[in-house]
């Protein structure tokens, strides 16, 4: 842009001074006599005013620009701005404030009501309500009590506590959020490829544009004039065409759109995983730790005689034990607070996809679901089974010494939002599908509590990856949502990997899009705010070439013939000042939207 | 046509002619020195472009290029390596260094941040180890 500016004004400038001072030359390029019979030859125009209105224009303009620009940057700065100066740590048993920079993993961190959490870290005592709004976008204050994780950055309003710090520094959530933010407003779109072809050959093509008018004019226009007019319309050719509208048109969307979604809890790893997502047809949602809480608890536990309730709850929790499963966790919890004392497992043999194999006490134990028992060649009582499935319950069946001897229920609640969240990917024109390694009766049951209809139930870890190619071939472009951990394959598979974080403990680096609240209506914001944000690139994009192929021409005089229209250099300045400065502004409209509703 | 129009027309000719050779024509690239540690390092100045704006260094040996920025222009106030993950901002007049060690050859672009200035890293095959 300088560059044309720098020479569309000193050519001005130029032609001016040769003008002021050597009127005779330009009248024998003109074609007129200076020194004319009977009357005095009139003194060649000057344009020092052009100049100088275009130079204050475009600086105006810039000033505009910048100020602009320096809005759609504003994410980064209020996330920077979150950390506290200072930490209040308790160094050889006394407290003292110490700069961020000195707060060491391990050091023992007070805060006090009103103030900030510097780092990250664990409650050990105390308790109060925490503001994470910051991060996760999640409006109600959390309760922290000793064992809660806190964040750097977010704000302690009611009570005090300590917390031991367990990162610190570069390591913190709140500064790898900056990071990926920082790295995701850097990236390019795929669309922007387009107008960087474009951009990268502007400059020489608007500056072979500008001599070629020059020349047409010269030819074409009549002798006494075309000199002049050569000038004027080179002159405007190289103010009005505006490079930045297109270098400006995507990047200055993308940096509002990924730094709204980061204040909003939504963090968009680029501008490829921003345009990828406002193309998502269809919506896997993993249903553990998505569509429900992930953290399910036992609700029902049928031991078929002579086992008592206790006695069975005791051999399936001693088989549990060495897994880590979540169902697993559950059992050994409910165990655990009867009262129950577990048995070290002799032997322990995890079946991925349908349960366990294992022995306590001399006893071979089947724990898991039909499948396992049907292999294990374990006859079922249908009736407990079927009980067991009831109201989306996921029934762990169990076999002792190769005789079926009962089963457990267990449930994982339904988030309250995930219906809400359902409905609105659906309003928004999505399959939304349901994937689960349970059985299909209890998969169905969680399906219809939200109102998913397509459930694909019973797939194996290793399967999750294989629904997602299959929606992808079947022409979908696929997002999946898991948690970023155990749906690794599945993530990487699709074209939109969305990973829910629990709180601020969350994996931001494991997928395209990281929902720092573990919120899953955070899908259909982040789906919203990519097609607000892909609607503003396009708007500036066709903006920023229409301008210039319209512009362009109209500089160049080509309506010249037929309208007689000839647009002024000033003109042409405040058009191109504009030009760009709408293009930021569009851009800045981002700023205004609202993760319920989109813009 | 006038000799003054034959004068233009030729004049336009060669113009457009320099202009392309210009923006269009074989470059060099700077070669970026090594320090005592080993890293390749090259200065950039950024005033209304890059310069140098290309830059030849060798695959698999880290690189250091520091950025001065000479200018108010807000078009220059971040750069961008997308190949390599790196965005910096470049307060006017403080030196800002970017390291990276480009693992395979290749013509590895930078830019402001909106793309309108631009540069290139180019990078050779590895000749020897690295040292």
């Amino acid at each position: 842009m300088n560059t044309l500016v720098a020479v569309g004004t000193l050519s001005a400038f130029a032609y001016s001074v040769v003008a002021t001072v050597f009127p005779e030359w330009l009248s024998v390029v003109t074609g007129e006599s200076a020194h004319g019979v009977g009357h005095e030859a009139a003194a060649p125009a000057v344009y020092y005013e052009v100049a100088a209105a275009i130079v204050t224009l475009i600086l105006l303009g810039n000033m505009l620009q910048a100020r602009a620009t320096s809005r759609t940057r504003g994410a980064i700065k209020a996330l920077m701005g979150l950390s506290p100066k200072t930490a209040r740590v308790e160094r050889d048993g006394r407290e003292v404030d110490v700069p961020l920079a000195e707060v060491r993993v391990g050091d023992t961190v007070l805060v006090r009501p009103g103030e900030k959490v510097p780092v990250d870290g664990t409650v050990v005592d105390g308790g109060s309500n925490v503001d994470e709004s910051m991060l996760t976008g999640e409006p109600l204050p959390v309760a922290k009590t000793a064992g809660d994780s806190v964040v750097g950055g977010t704000l302690n309003k009611t009570g005090a506590f300590r917390f031991t710090a367990t990162k610190v520094g570069e390591a913190t959530v709140l500064q790898q959020i900056v990071r990926l933010v920082r790295e995701a407003q850097g990236s390019k779109a795929p669309i922007q490829n387009s107008a960087d072809r474009i951009s990268g050959v502007f400059v020489p093509v608007v500056l072979c544009l500008a001599v070629a008018t020059f020349v047409a004019w010269f030819v074409l226009a009549p002798e006494e004039t075309r000199l002049a007019q050569a000038v004027l319309a080179s002159v405007s050719v190289l103010i009005i065409a505006c490079p930045c509208a297109l270098g400006l048109a995507t990047p200055t969307a993308i940096m509002v759109g990924t730094g709204r979604g980061a204040q909003a809890g939504i963090l968009i790893k680029g501008g490829a995983a921003l345009e990828m997502a406002h193309r998502v047809t269809a919506v896997v949602l993993d249903k553990t730790g998505t569509v429900t809480e992930g953290k399910p608890s036992v609700t029902d536990v049928l031991p078929l005689p002579p086992l008592t309730e206790d006695e069975f709850l005791r051999l399936v929790a001693s088989a549990e034990r060495a897994s880590e499963h979540p169902l697993a966790e559950a059992v050994v919890r409910a165990a655990t607070e009867r009262g129950i004392s577990l048995s070290r497992p002799d032997a322990f043999n995890a079946v991925p996809g349908r349960g366990l194999s294992s022995t306590v006490g001399g006893r071979a134990l089947l724990v898991g679901n039909r499948t396992l028992m049907e292999e294990g060649g374990v006859r079922v009582d249908a009736s407990v089974a079927e009980r067991l499935s009831l109201d989306g319950k996921t029934p762990m069946l169990v076999s002792v010494d190769g005789a079926f001897a009962g089963g457990l229920a267990v449930s994982d609640r339904v988030k309250p939002s995930s219906k809400e969240a359902v409905g609105r990917l659906k309003g928004l024109g999505m399959k939304v599908v349901m994937l689960t390694g349970d059985a299909q009766g209890t998969a169905e049951a969680v399906a219809r509590s939200v109102g998913i209809d397509h459930v694909v139930a019973e797939v194996l870890p290793d399967g999750k990856a294989e629904v997602v190619k299959r929606l992808k071939a079947d022409g979908h472009t696929v997002a999946m949502v898991g948690d970023g951990v155990n749906d690794a394959p599945a993530l990487a598979a699709a074209d939109v990997g969305v990973a829910v974080g629990s709180g601020t403990d969350v994996a931001i680096e494991a997928a395209d899009v990281t929902l720092v609240r573990g919120d899953l209506r955070g899908v259909a914001d982040a789906v919203a705010l990519s097609k607000a944000t892909m609607r503003v690139v396009r708007q500036n994009l066709f903006f920023a070439f229409a301008y210039n192929a319209l512009g362009i021409p109209v500089a160049s005089g080509v309506l010249y013939p037929v309208t007689g229209w000839l647009l002024s250099p000033i003109l042409a300045s405040v058009a191109m000042a504009l030009s760009s400065v709408s293009v930021v502004t569009n851009a800045l409209r981002l700023k205004g939207f609202t993760p319920t509703t989109g813009t | 046509m006038d000799a003054a129009e034959i004068i233009v027309t030729a004049g336009g000719v060669g113009l457009i002619a320099f202009i392309v050779w210009f923006f269009f024509g074989p470059r060099r690239a700077a070669q970026a020195r090594q320090s005592a540690i080993g890293v390749r390092e090259v200065d950039i100045t950024v005033r209304g472009a890059y310069s140098p704006n290309r830059v030849e260094v060798e695959a698999g040996r880290p690189v250091r290029m520091t950025f001065v920025r000479e200018e108010q222009n807000a078009c220059t106030a971040q750069v961008i390596f997308p190949d390599f993950g790196v965005v910096k901002d470049l307060p006017v007049g403080r030196p800002v260094s970017v390291e990276f060690t480009p693992e395979r050859a290749g013509e590895y672009p930078f830019h402001c941040g909106m793309n309108m200035v631009r540069g290139t890293v180019v990078v050779s095959p590895a000749t020897e180890a690295p040292g």
